[in-house]
């Protein structure tokens, strides 16, 4: 285990008003606690058995191996996690921190809804009530996700500020917590926000890495390349961390390359596109306008439509740990089509960014040679898009035929 | 006898608006002047400020466009300015580019809550050095340590916010705020108190224990509701100050 991170090179911090800074001190404490607790560790292990499902496998690729040639091909399937996405193992860490803690009530900020899904999964669970923040836009792209937290008798408050997407619904949970944080645990999803939020998210991620450890280990594959999607980068961060202090293998993230270039339409804060600055609590890099606002991003997946990237990732693509590199809407929708035809997998949007950069990059490796990616969700969620977008007019006769049923 | 500071967000309703309205409220006896640059992410504000905020930037608000705003009232006015903003806006102009040109435009003090003094990228020793005043944000259920640790800073004012939570809700002035703000002043510090306060009641149970009391969202209230009815605007601040 590494030892906790405040800052990561300049990255990271505290940088909250004073009203935050007592339940983000407590908040560490209790965390600090837990990492050097074996029954709370204990206790975490088997809830991530027999209620996440683990451990999810790591699938070779056979058929996208041998078609596409170069390097074989991994899966770590984080998609067959309970609800759907790695997200639920950061959910479980945090409600049990919450629970010793004596919280009563959860918030919690979604994005893609796959975090809001997991929190309102183990808050029912767990008997604990809660409430999910999340931007009108993406309520309305990621419909499904919204029904299952209501059914796990979650609330879900609509966001109407700024670019309504998963930025503004983090503003509104800190502003819920500012006057809340005496009874209410604030449940972050990602590996970003104001410290100890970076590092508890990854301490809680890291079952993904070191489950790909063992797993190629009994498997006899030595890893060459591993990659993964970054949108706040609790995944990726999850996924390369116990690789983090050597120098193989090859890790690699893929951002949001949406629909082009310019400042708007796309998330990819790497690569000198992002901004050294301060923004929700942390330092680190974050897509900016030319006098120092937020600016708002595209991208087709929910998940990873935020403009900035946590502080770790962003320090481990300073010193060249971690290669930085995009992949656009249309080649994400690509890799869908491609995984489902070949493999029978069918990869959350988010994911398949990183899906897509693999595609890329297997044929130039050599024989033998080992990449795995992480499937960080499954696409169920996404159907109301990627429907849309792959088979456009039988999915909308559908819709219609079943409004008129109705 | 306390006095008043009326704080604005910059640009809203317009800038020529904001401008006016900066004018009524001095003119209505208004101390003190607080400008909040707005940001695109204003965490610590509720809705009414956060529309506000949203309006002026839609109509392009630029930080050389606040400066600007600042040297015009100072020109005309001897009242300080205090600017407010995020620490987002302040850390991306440069921390210490954003205090001098502060300086120069005739800003007395800065106020970044999200650049408590540990984690403060700076701000605190290029306030220092360039003769500005940083002014702190605490809340009275601080912890006595931190509070110290705040108090021995060699800063002169220190904003108290007097409930937890984000601007915009009523606050009740108890005992409990009253005495932690006067346990402050007694330090010899200038107290600020803000966060809800919006009646000359209110104003009035903490005459005697602040030094200025802020008023923020009830004007963006004013501002939203009304924004040209500056007669109204000046008399209601006039009553604030009368009532301290
Ligand atoms: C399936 C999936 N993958 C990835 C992400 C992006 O988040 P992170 O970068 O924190 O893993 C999300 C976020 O909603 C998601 O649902």
């Amino acid at each position: 285990m590494q030892d906790y991170n405040n800052f990561f090179g300049e990255f990271g911090g505290r940088y909250v008003a004073e009203v935050l800074r007592q339940p983000l001190d407590e908040l560490e404490a209790a965390y600090l606690d837990i990492t050097k607790d074996k029954s709370f560790r204990k206790e975490f292990e088997h809830y991530l058995k027999v209620y996440v499902g683990r451990p999810t496998p790591l699938l070779f690729a056979e058929n996208l191996s041998k078609t596409l040639g170069g390097g074989n091909l991994f899966i770590k399937m984080e998609g067959l996690a309970h609800t759907g996405a790695h997200k639920i193992n950061n959910a479980l860490g945090q409600i049990l921190l919450a629970k010793r803690m004596g919280k009563k009530r959860i918030i919690a900020e979604t994005g893609a809804g796959q975090h809001g899904v997991a929190t309102a999964a183990v808050c029912a669970k767990f008997g604990i009530p809660c409430r999910v923040y999340m931007g009108e836009v993406d309520m309305k792209r990621q419909r499904p996700n919204v029904f299952r937290m209501e059914t796990f008798g979650a609330e879900v408050v609509a966001v109407k500020s700024g670019s309504r997407t998963l930025k503004d619904a983090v503003n509104e949970a800190l502003r819920d917590w500012a006057s809340s944080f005496d009874e209410t645990y604030y449940l972050l999803g990602s590996a970003l926000g104001p410290s100890p939020y970076p590092d508890m998210v990854r301490f809680f991620q890291s079952i993904i890495g070191r489950e790909v450890k063992s797993q190629a280990r009994e498997q006899k594959v030595r890893i060459d390349k591993m990659v993964a999607c970054v949108g706040g980068g609790s995944n990726a961060i999850g996924f390369f961390s116990p690789f983090l202090e050597k120098k193989k293998p090859h890790l690699i993230g893929v951002e949001a390359g949406g629909r082009g270039k310019l400042l708007g339409e796309h998330a990819a804060r790497m690569n000198n596109l992002g901004r050294d600055s301060v923004v929700q609590g942390y330092r680190s890099l974050f897509l900016l306008d030319d006098d120092g606002q937020v600016a708002t991003t595209h991208s087709i997946s929910a998940g990873l439509d935020y403009p900035g990237i946590g502080p770790q990732l962003a320090f481990c693509g300073e010193t060249g740990r971690i290669e930085f590199v995009t992949a656009s809407d249309v080649q994400a929708l690509e890799a869908i089509k491609i995984f489902a035809r070949n493999e029978g997998v069918f990869m959350a949007l988010e994911s398949a960014h990183a899906a897509a950069y693999a595609l890329k990059i297997l044929p130039t490796m050599k024989k033998g040679e080992n990449l795995v990616v992480n499937m960080s969700g499954s696409g169920d969620k996404d159907i109301f898009i990627t429907a849309k977008e792959l088979d456009r007019e039988k999915w909308i006769e559908f819709l219609k035929k079943e409004a008129a049923d109705e | 006898m306390n006095k008043i500071m009326t704080h604005f967000v910059v640009g809203f309703p317009t800038m020529e608006k904001s401008f006016a309205a900066v004018e009524a409220a001095i003119e209505g006896g208004a101390s003190f002047i607080e400008l909040q640059f707005p940001f695109s992410d204003p965490t610590a504000d509720g809705v009414l400020i956060q529309d506000a905020c949203a309006v002026a930037l839609e109509q392009g608000f630029r930080v050389a466009d606040g400066f600007d705003f600042v040297e015009k009232i100072r020109e005309k006015y001897i009242v300080p300015v205090f600017v407010m903003s995020y620490a987002g806006l302040v850390f991306a102009y440069g921390v210490e580019n954003f205090v001098k040109k502060a300086k120069s435009s005739g800003v007395s003090g800065l106020i970044v809550p999200d650049f408590p003094f540990d984690y403060d990228a700076g701000l605190y020793q290029a306030c220092r050095e360039s003769g500005v005043h940083a002014v702190a944000v605490v809340l009275p259920s601080i912890e006595e340590s931190r509070l110290e640790q705040i108090l021995s800073l060699d800063q002169r004012y220190i904003y108290v916010a007097i409930r937890a939570g984000i601007t915009g809700q009523e606050s009740q002035v108890s005992g409990e705020i009253t005495a932690f703000l006067q346990k402050i002043r007694r330090r010899g510090k200038f107290v600020l108190a803000g966060f809800g306060i919006s009646s000359p009641q209110q104003v009035a149970a903490l005459a005697t224990s602040c030094d200025a009391c802020v008023v923020g969202s009830a004007i963006v209230k004013r501002l939203t509701e009304s924004p040209d009815s500056l007669e109204e605007l000046k008399s209601f601040v006039k009553n604030l100050s009368v009532a301290g």
